[in-house]
C-alpha cells in the first residue's frame, strides 16, 4: 500500500520545517514536499509605517542575516527618495554586507554542516553535532568561531552592534568611518583569510569522500540567478541581474533588478508558508532556478579578487557548463568567504573610505521603490510602495531561501529516492535528506518573514493519506 | 584568539532581548554593573544571545557570572546557582548556547572553564516592550547587590 514518511523537525537549519515523502505500493519514494510551517507576515504589519523606519524594521525579519534586510531595505528607500547615495556610503554598506556574508557562511559551514563532513553522514547522531566537531577537530571548531567572530565584529564596528544595527539609512549610512575603526577591521582580516584558505584546503580533501552525496544531493539542471557587476564580476551589493542555464549559457544579462517582476512570478502551495518563485518565461513549476553561492559562482565571468579567482577557476573545472549538484554549495560558500575578506580589504584600503559625506538627504520623490542585494543565501528583493506622506502602503519581499524553494523540494525527492526504501527511513538516510536542505543553508525565518529555529519532521504517507512512519527532531 | 578585552578576573554577561519586557533585565543589570564595578575587577558584556565566540573570553576569566530572566521563578524572585560545563551535548546546537554549553566550549576548545554563577530573576512579562515590569524593576537593586557581592568575593580570594 502506498505510504508517507514524515521527517519533523528538520535539524541544523534556521527555522521550522517538516518533510513528507510519498511512497508507492512498492515502498519507493514517488514525491516529496518540504513544508515550512511558520508565518509572521512582515509585509503586512509594516503598512502605515513611515519609510524612514523601514530599514530598521525589516532588519528584524531575521537575527541571522539582519544586515541583508537592512541593505536591501535601505536601497529600496534610496529609490523612494530618488537619490544616488555618496560613493563612500555605498562602499561602507558593501563592507557590512560582505562581513554579514562571511559570518553567515561561517555559521552554515562550520556550525551546521561540518559535523556531517567531518564525521560522515552515517555517524552516530549522538556525536554528529557541533560538540562532536569540538572533540574531533578542535582547530576546525576554533577556526569557525573565529571567522564568524571577525565578521560579526566588523558589523559591530560599523553599525554599533552585531545584531540589528540601525546604521544603513535611507540615503546612505548614519556615520562616517573613523581611521581607528578602519584599522581595527583591517587588522583582523589577514587572520580570517588564512583560516578561510586553510578550511578550503581541508574541505577539498574531505569532499573527495562524498562522491555519492555529490551525485545525488539536488544534482539536476536548473537555471541560476544573481547579481553581477557591469563587467560580469561577482557582486553582492549592487549590479545587474543575470540568469544562466545549466550549460552555463547566459539567458538574461544586464537586466535592471528593479524590474525583477518581469522575470519572476510567485506561486503558492497549500502545504507551505514559503512562496515558490519561478522564472516566468518557463512557467510553473518548470521555471525552477537556484540562487546563492553556487548560483553566483556559476553565473559570473570572474570573482574579481586574486585568491578567490584562482579558487573559482578550479571550482568551475568540476563540470562542463554550470556546476549542478547542490552539494557544492559548501565549496562555493568557502570561496565566497575568501572573496568577501579580500574585497573588504580592498575597499577599506581605498583612499576615500574615510570621507565624511555619507548621506544624501531628501524627502520622498517616488511612490514606488525596489532594493535588491545579494544576501548570503541569494538574491534578496525588497519592493515598497508609499503614499504622498511617505507612509508604507504595500511591501513585497522575495527572499533568497524562497527562490530556492522549488529546487529544495526537487532535491529532497532526489535524495529520498536514492537513500530511502522499504517503507522505513534509517538514521543515515534521514540525515542525508536533511543535509540536502542544509546545502542551501535555508533561513526560514527570512523566507516566511517569521522568527524561529529549524527543527525537522519527516512523514511517510500512504496513498490513502495515512501517516505510516513519522520522525520528529527538536 | 583574543578579541574581547577581558583582562579582569570576573566576566559578567547580561543577556536577553531588550524589546521583550523583562527579558531585558540582563542588559539592565549589566549596564548598571558596568558603571559600578571597578574595571580591574570585572568586565561586563551585554549580549542578545550567548554566542559560541564568548567561550574564549570566558576561558580567560577566574569567574563568569551570567544574568538572565527566568519565567519559572516568581516575578521579582532572585535565584543564584552554580553552573557547571555541560557534560551531555545539545544535538541541536547552532548559533546560540546555554551558560553550561559555553563553559564546556571554554574548557574543550580553550583549555579552561572558570567557576560560574547564573543569577536569574523571575519575570512577569515577556510581551513586546522596551521596559521592565514593576516587580522586576523593584527587585533589580537586590540583584545588583548580589552580583556585586559575588564579584567582590573574587577580589577577596585574590587579595
Amino acid at each position: 500500500m502506498p505510504r508517507d514518511i514524515v521527517i519533523d523537525p528538520v535539524t541544523r537549519i534556521e527555522g521550522h520545517a517538516k518533510i513528507t515523502l510519498k511512497l508507492n505500493d512498492g515502498g519507493e519514494v514517488v514525491d516529496a514536499m518540504f513544508h515550512v510551517t511558520q508565518f509572521r507576515g512582515f509585509e503586512k504589519f509594516c503598512e502605515g509605517r513611515p519609510l524612514t523606519e523601514m530599514p530598521s524594521l525589516m532588519a528584524r525579519t531575521c537575527g541571522i542575516c539582519p544586515v541583508s534586510h537592512l541593505t536591501a531595505s535601505a536601497k529600496a528607500c534610496d529609490a523612494l527618495l530618488a537619490v544616488k547615495i555618496p560613493e563612500t556610503a555605498a562602499n561602507l554598506r558593501r563592507v557590512m554586507n560582505l562581513a554579514q556574508m562571511v559570518q553567515s557562511h561561517a555559521l552554515s559551514f562550520f556550525h551546521l554542516s561540518s559535523p556531517d563532513l567531518l564525521m560522515g553522514f552515517d555517524a552516530d547522531p549522538a556525536k554528529r553535532h557541533l560538540f562532536g566537531v569540538f572533540q574531533e577537530n578542535p582547530q576546525l571548531a576554533r577556526d569557525g568561531i573565529r571567522v564568524r567572530q571577525i565578521g560579526q565584529t566588523v558589523i559591530e564596528i560599523l553599525g554599533g552592534k552585531k545584531i540589528h544595527p540601525a546604521w544603513a539609512v535611507p540615503g546612505g549610512v548614519n556615520k562616517p568611518l573613523l581611521a581607528d575603526d578602519r584599522d581595527k577591521m583591517l587588522a583582523m582580516l589577514p587572520e580570517a583569510l588564512e583560516i578561510a584558505q586553510r578550511t578550503l584546503l581541508w574541505y577539498k580533501r574531505v569532499a573527495a569522500s562524498y562522491t555519492q552525496e555529490a551525485r545525488t544531493f539536488a544534482n539536476f539542471p536548473t537555471l541560476f540567478m544573481g547579481l553581477v557587476t557591469d563587467t560580469g564580476g561577482l557582486e553582492h551589493y549592487d549590479g545587474l541581474l543575470r540568469i544562466v542555464d545549466s550549460k552555463g549559457d547566459i539567458l538574461i544579462d544586464k537586466f535592471p533588478p528593479e524590474r525583477y517582476h518581469e522575470l519572476i512570478a510567485e506561486a503558492v502551495e497549500p502545504y507551505s508558508f514559503m512562496k515558490f518563485p519561478y522564472f516566468k518565461e518557463l512557467g510553473y513549476p518548470q521555471g525552477i532556478y537556484r540562487v546563492g553561492p553556487l548560483a553566483r559562482l556559476n553565473l559570473v565571468d570572474n570573482c574579481g579578487t586574486p585568491i578567490a579567482d584562482q579558487e573559482w577557476a578550479e571550482f568551475r573545472q568540476m563540470q562542463r557548463g554550470a556546476v549542478l549538484s547542490s552539494f557544492h554549495y559548501h565549496h562555493a560558500r568557502l570561496i565566497e568567504i575568501i572573496f568577501g575578506i579580500e574585497m573588504m580589504q580592498r575597499i577599506l584600503n581605498s583612499p576615500d573610505i574615510l570621507d565624511k559625506k555619507v548621506r544624501a538627504r531628501a524627502r520622498p520623490n517616488r511612490l514606488e521603490g525596489v532594493g535588491v542585494a545579494e544576501a548570503p543565501r541569494g538574491t534578496l528583493i525588497h519592493h515598497y510602495r508609499i503614499d504622498d506622506n511617505g507612509l508604507m502602503v504595500w511591501a513585497n519581499l522575495i527572499i533568497a531561501t524562497g527562490h530556492n524553494n522549488l529546487a529544495m523540494n526537487r532535491g529532497v525527492l532526489q535524495a529520498a529516492q536514492q537513500f530511502v526504501g522499504g517503507g522505513k527511513i534509517s538514521e543515515g538516510a534521514l540525515n542525508r535528506v536533511e543535509a540536502v536542505i542544509r546545502c542551501y543553508d535555508p533561513c526560514l525565518s527570512c523566507a516566511t518573514h517569521a522568527l524561529g529555529k529549524m527543527p525537522l519532521h519527516i512523514e511517510l504517507v500512504n496513498s490513502g493519506g495515512e501517516v505510516v512512519h513519522e520522525i520528529h527532531r527538536d | 584568539m583574543k578579541s574581547i578585552a577581558t583582562d579582569a578576573p570576573v566576566l559578567v554577561i547580561g543577556y536577553g532581548n531588550v524589546l521583550r519586557g523583562d527579558d531585558g533585565v540582563g542588559w539592565a543589570a549589566a549596564r548598571s554593573l558596568a558603571r559600578r564595578l571597578p574595571r580591574r575587577l570585572a568586565s561586563v558584556l551585554m549580549v542578545h544571545q550567548l554566542l559560541p565566540e564568548l567561550a574564549e573570553p570566558i576561558s580567560r576569566a577566574t569567574r563568569a557570572i551570567f544574568i538572565d530572566a527566568d519565567e519559572r521563578l516568581e516575578p521579582g524572585q532572585v535565584c543564584r546557582k552554580i553552573v557547571q560545563p555541560l557534560d551531555r551535548a545539545d544535538r541541536t546546537i547552532g548559533h546560540h548556547q546555554s551558560p553550561g554549553g559555553l563553559l564546556r566550549l571554554a574548557r574543550d576548545l580553550y583549555g579552561h572553564a572558570p567557576e560560574a554563577l547564573v543569577f536569574s530573576i523571575g519575570a512577569a512579562d515577556f510581551d513586546f516592550a522596551p521596559t521592565l515590569s514593576t516587580q522586576v524593576r523593584r527587585a533589580l537593586p537586590g540583584l545588583l547587590r548580589s552580583v556585586a557581592a559575588a564579584v567582590q568575593d573574587v577580589e577577596g580570594c585574590h587579595a
